[in-house]
């Protein structure tokens, strides 16, 4: 996402609400380093 | 229960049936089946598939969560429902400072045909103190 560049990345929250009008409280997400992928795409031959 | 008030809304989407893996779900058509809207709330949807659902989201109010209908008989009027949805909230740090400025996502796991809303329930740029905070519909 473009608007972590640079800032590490999240991991994935994965969390259930329990009803409308209701709350989930994630707490504190903490970003941290994250992985690179590179390559390289080019034409089969 | 609290008393019914007619809401101005956005759009509202065709969706279809679709398989996916062992799941039945709907997806959307990208057509909107009407841009609604008339000042009482009021909507019409002209000759959508037999069987179809639709997806209502985007109310003006903007307090409330999208939900799905569907058994939309010709010539038939009805009322929808709208629900406030359920919030999530957090905080978004690094190394124990607050960010701001970051866009979170908020992705539906449940693919069931009854539930699912759409990939991309909404999504929202934190400006102060790294707080976010976000809605979806419940149930439907």
């Amino acid at each position: 996402m473009k608007s972590m560049a640079g800032r590490g990345a999240l991991a994935g929250q994965r969390s259930t609400s329990t009803g409308d009008d209701t709350t989930v409280d994630l707490g504190d997400l903490n970003a941290d380093a994250g992985i690179t992928l590179s390559g390289q795409i080019a034409r089969r031959r | 229960m609290p008393p019914e008030r007619r809401l101005l809304a956005r759009k509202i989407e065709v969706c279809h049936t679709a398989m996916h893996l062992a799941d039945l779900w709907w997806r959307s058509t990208g057509d909107r089946a009407a841009d609604v809207y008339e000042r009482q709330g009021d909507f019409h949807a002209d000759r959508p598939r037999r069987g179809a659902r639709f997806k209502l989201a985007g109310t003006r109010a903007g307090t409330q969560a999208p939900t799905m209908f569907s058994h939309v008989l010709e010539g038939q009027t009805r009322s929808i429902m709208l629900a406030v949805g359920s919030t999530v909230t957090g905080r978004v740090v690094k190394d124990g400072q607050p960010l701001s400025g970051v866009k979170m996502l908020l992705i539906q796991v449940d693919h069931l045909s009854e539930t699912w809303l759409g990939r991309r329930l909404r999504s929202r740029t934190i400006k102060a103190h790294s707080r976010f905070t976000t809605s979806r519909r419940h149930s439907v």
